[in-house]
């Protein structure tokens, strides 16, 4: 949930509950002022029937009370407290019961008691309450129409700077020259924000391209000097003179310098990966490919006692040769190599036929009977228990796709390891 | 291929591992360079070199089968020569 959201629920709901007990407090003063001034009133209508009294000495007429409806009791108390209390009022116009207040209070006319109780309506006074509650009501709601509308328009206008410093956040490729550029805005603390991230953007990928330069560089160099290992090697083992351990010592360092050649080379494919530096694009037959490295691998596919078998559509693609060589290459060495003997090679492409479906390709491989680390796979020099692999060849695979927008995922279903590339 | 103008079939490995020999003609080499060259990455996938072995027996006796002569020395513990 956005922030705006989270404020604007917030606010509605503190402004809500703030209204609703101000609207009850309101309520109930109103209606205790209200039935004061009743029982003012008829504290005063009281007080004119004892004058009237006094003045006659007898007891007023119904009729002199307007529409009070009044009447007299007579009693033998010397004392009783005036009252006040709530009581139904018989309209004698509209012939309808109505609710009412009422007034009981001791007076004496010639020596004798009698209890009068006028009662008025409290019908004018309700109109009138429930008049001011609708005006309150209608006052709550346009107030929080008004406290949505301007939540809405004002925060989406002050929070603008930052949804669109997060959108150059999201597609931020430290990988890219494309640099965060600073965003204008009123708001302090996202100029400095804006700024600050600007600045780390800057430094992250002038340090990552440092970082890619020194690679590449660094591999650069070494194949000078791993030449010369294994030339001057190739040298020695020309002399017939070497025993047989001088010569294992030799094969040795020669495995060893191999072995770090290849690596070299792969942090050099990377580094070309990374850089786009393999613009050679042209159309290819993904099926063609598959086969010859099928062709290719037959020999250690056999070794292992590998069933190959595989159900190839006709796929065509636009990418680099060498990278898509590569790429099935790696697929292939990789199921050969953590496969079991005898084991088990499915290959199964699939071209679409209809705009839902997707051109997939998917190596399937039985070996160890537990899933691979997903999230570290297609790490850099991530390597299984028992691999003798350099640790980049999914790495490699990995950049692979990610420069053709390929999906490559990993799955372990149904026993079987499966490596799949979505073009 | 064709040895004295008689007709020789190779497989892509073994035509591959007689250029790489012919290349280096009079000079010791090692199993390891020789799957090196035929396998590249691949090669440390090979669980030995007995590949090598069985594709320098098919060579050798192709050849001899019609030139007569023995081209591959074998020096004990490191490789071949191909002579």
């Amino acid at each position: 949930m956005k922030l705006a959201t989270h404020y604007n629920k917030a606010s509605i709901i503190i402004s809500v509950s703030v209204l609703l007990v101000s609207g009850v407090i309101y309520f109930v003063t109103i209606n205790h002022i209200a039935r004061r001034q009743l029982d003012n009133d008829l504290t005063e209508e009281v007080t004119e029937v004892i004058t009237y009294v006094n003045q006659n000495q007898h007891l007023p007429k119904p009729v002199d009370f307007d529409e009070d409806i009044t009447s007299f009791v007579k009693t033998k108390l010397n004392r009783f407290d005036t009252r006040f209390f709530d009581a139904p009022y018989a309209n004698p116009k509209e012939k309808k019961i109505e609710d009412g207040r009422a007034v009981s209070a001791l007076i004496k006319v010639n020596g004798e008691s009698y209890i009068v109780t006028i009662v008025e309506s409290r019908e004018e006074t309700e109109y009138l309450i429930q008049i001011i509650f609708a005006i309150t009501l209608v006052l709550t709601a346009v107030l929080l129409a008004f406290l949505i509308i301007t939540n809405r328009f004002v925060l989406d206008g002050l929070w603008k700077p930052f949804y669109c410093l997060l959108n150059q956040v999201k597609k931020f490729n430290v990988a890219d020259t494309h640099r965060i550029d600073p965003i204008a805005s009123e708001v302090d603390e996202f100029a400095e924000l804006s700024d600050a991230i600007s600045k780390m953007s800057s430094r992250v990928t002038t340090d990552y391209q440092g970082l890619k330069a020194f690679t590449e560089n660094a591999s650069h160099e070494m194949m000078t000097p791993l030449a010369i290992i294994t030339s001057k090697l190739d040298m020695l083992i020309q002399d017939e003179k070497l025993s047989s351990d001088q010569f294992a010592q030799i094969t040795d360092i020669y495995s060893a310098a191999s072995r770090l050649s290849r690596l070299n080379q792969s942090l050099l494919l990377l580094v070309k990966i990374d850089n786009n530096l393999l613009q050679d694009t042209e159309r290819l037959n993904v099926k063609s490919i598959i086969l010859e490295k099928a062709q290719q691998f037959h020999e250690i596919v056999q070794n292992k006692n590998i069933e190959l078998g595989y159900q190839l559509d006709d796929l065509w693609i636009n990418a680099s040769k060498y990278l898509v060589d590569v790429l099935v290459n790696n697929l292939f060495s990789n199921a050969i190599r953590h496969n079991k003997n005898p084991g088990v090679i499915k290959i199964i492409m699939s071209a679409s036929k209809d705009p839902g479906e997707v051109n997939k390709l998917c190596f399937q491989n039985t070996g160890d009977s537990k899933p691979l680390n997903r999230d570290a796979i297609f790490e850099r020099f991530y390597k299984g228990g028992t691999s003798e692999g350099t640790g980049l060849g999914l790495a490699i695979m990995k950049n692979i796709c990610t420069l053709y927008n390929f999906e490559l995922n990993y799955e372990y279903k149904e026993g079987m390891h499966r490596f799949s590339v979505v073009f | 291929m064709s040895v004295k103008d008689k007709l020789m079939i190779l497989t892509k490995k073994e035509y591959e591992m007689l250029l790489y020999f012919i290349a280096n003609k009079g000079r010791v080499v090692s199993k390891n360079a020789i799957a090196e060259h035929l396998w590249g990455d691949e090669m440390d996938m090979l669980d030995s070199f007995d590949f090598i072995y069985t594709h320098i027996k098919n060579l050798r006796k192709k050849l001899m089968d019609l030139s007569g002569k023995d081209f591959f020395a074998t020096i004990y513990g490191v490789g071949y020569k191909f002579i």
